[in-house]
């Protein structure tokens, strides 16, 4: 494939420089994020590019096993702080985002099988694009579930009241969260191959890999997005259910 | 039918000798704002931490009430609130595993003329007509017990006569716990009071 010249990448983060200053224009504080999104963006993708250089070193499952849990460690980091953790901590963040990841490296490893599924220069890139794109659903369904959970207390207490279990009083919340955290990629899902072809299958059919070969990909990937994010956010309301049963008075608040 | 004794919160800082209510006994917890009268409920219902002596429920040792597996029930003072219809509240409500036996028809409400409440979400109901609906639902749950927390605060006048002529009957058959700054309706057949 031909290369791209440095000089043409000065020209992109010109572009993503200009972007910003437009988008200045009308918000001081995104033209901060978007300069910022554009310098990080290449730094961590060269950055990507040399660990990826060097990973087909990692030759044992054990190195395989340290890269899962360092893009895990940055996923809970990013999750807690996104959420801004109300009724959960890293702790218990790791653990979501580590169960619902690790079904999908089961079911990689049933429809790929291992050979493939292991190779280091399969297994980074397919974990950090799962992961990466379960944040995004993760983090819409946990804010919901948690901001359910500040504006609603009163409103949990007063099931409670009525005889519902902790179980049954946070149903609703748990339901709201997976419908904001599950449409985007159910939009997505409904929508690939007629208004959009995603990542993995571009670069599949752009490094000239058989077409349906490649659907098939993709589609994997969009399953296993799906169940992450949908475990992720039941493992999450299961923990705070446990808090909350060990801790009863955070339903409360300050506000008794 | 409830018996506390040497109850203790530490924030607000509360202390109480004895609560004992008796299976048709009305009993008022009274105070001036801020005294801790809804933290004192709250508590009774495991909610907020205290400590205690003596905490029991029909004669059985318990560490607090819970309507999930007692024969009591719990009206707060911060209202229902749902997104939902008022009737699709109530199916969920009654669709909880330990009120499935039980089933709620809108006599009340019939009653009082409000049956149109049913089809309105429940967050377009004023704070008084959240607190009738909250009472129309408790009367169709029958416990043996009810702790109410200013559950007729937001109602005006008219309406707490019109909800009292309903239920008089249904109060003065149960145990009931309730704070009240003024409650013309339950004052009346009171038999206690316990100050804060």
């Amino acid at each position: 494939m031909k290369d791209i010249s440095l000089w043409s990448v000065f020209i992109l983060i010109l572009i993503g420089f200009i972007n910003s200053l437009i988008l200045g224009l009308y918000s001081k504080e995104q033209r901060k994020v978007a300069a910022l999104a554009n310098l990080r963006s290449f730094a961590q993708l060269s950055l990507l590019s040399l660990v990826l250089a060097k990973a087909t070193q990692l030759d044992s499952i054990m190195s395989l096993v340290i890269v899962l849990a360092i893009i895990l460690a940055f996923a809970t980091r990013t999750l807690v702080k996104r959420t801004k953790g109300l009724l959960i901590g890293y702790v218990e963040a790791f653990i979501s985002i580590a169960l619902s990841v690790f079904p999908n490296i089961v079911l990689g490893l049933l429809v790929i099988g291992n050979d493939q599924f292991l190779r280091p220069l399969f297994f980074i890139p397919f974990v950090g694009m799962l992961v990466g794109n379960s944040l995004n659903g993760l983090t819409l369904g946990l804010n919901s579930f948690f901001e359910s959970f500040s504006d609603k207390r009163f409103s949990l207490i007063q099931s409670i009241g009525f005889g519902a279990s902790k179980k049954e009083a946070l149903f609703p919340l748990v339901a709201k969260s997976l419908k904001s955290g599950l449409t985007p990629i159910l939009n997505t899902m409904l929508v690939v191959g007629i208004v959009s072809i995603p990542g993995m299958m571009t670069g599949q059919l752009i490094a000239g890999e058989d077409t349906f070969v490649a659907a098939k990909y993709q589609y994997f990937i969009l399953v296993a997005i799906q169940t992450t994010i949908l475990l992720g956010i039941l493992i999450v309301a299961f923990l705070a259910g446990l808090r909350i049963k060990k801790h009863p008075e955070i339903l409360v608040g300050d506000n008794a | 039918m409830l018996r506390v004794e040497k109850l203790k919160l530490n924030s607000p800082k509360v202390s109480i000798e004895k609560i004992e209510v008796g299976s048709s006994d009305v009993v008022k917890i009274e105070g001036a704002s801020g005294s801790g009268k809804s933290s004192l409920m709250l508590a009774l219902m495991g909610l907020k931490k205290f400590e205690c002596e003596v905490f029991s429920f029909e004669g059985r040792p318990v560490s607090h009430l819970n309507p999930e597996k007692d024969d009591m029930a719990f009206i707060s003072q911060f209202h229902i609130n749902s997104d939902d219809t008022l009737k699709e509240y109530i199916q969920t409500i009654f669709s909880y595993k330990k009120n499935k036996s039980k089933s709620y028809t809108p006599w009340m409400l019939e009653e009082l003329h409000k049956q149109d409440f049913l089809e309105r979400a429940v967050n377009t109901l004023s704070g008084g007509e959240k607190q009738l609906v909250a009472l129309s639902i408790l009367e169709a749950l029958s416990p043996k017990l009810v702790l109410i927390d200013e559950v007729f605060s937001s109602m005006d006048s008219d309406t707490e006569k019109d909800v009292w002529r309903v239920m008089e009957d249904w109060f003065r058959k149960r145990a009931v716990l309730y704070t009240a700054h003024h409650s013309v309706s339950l004052d009346n057949i009171k038999s206690k009071t316990i100050e804060l």
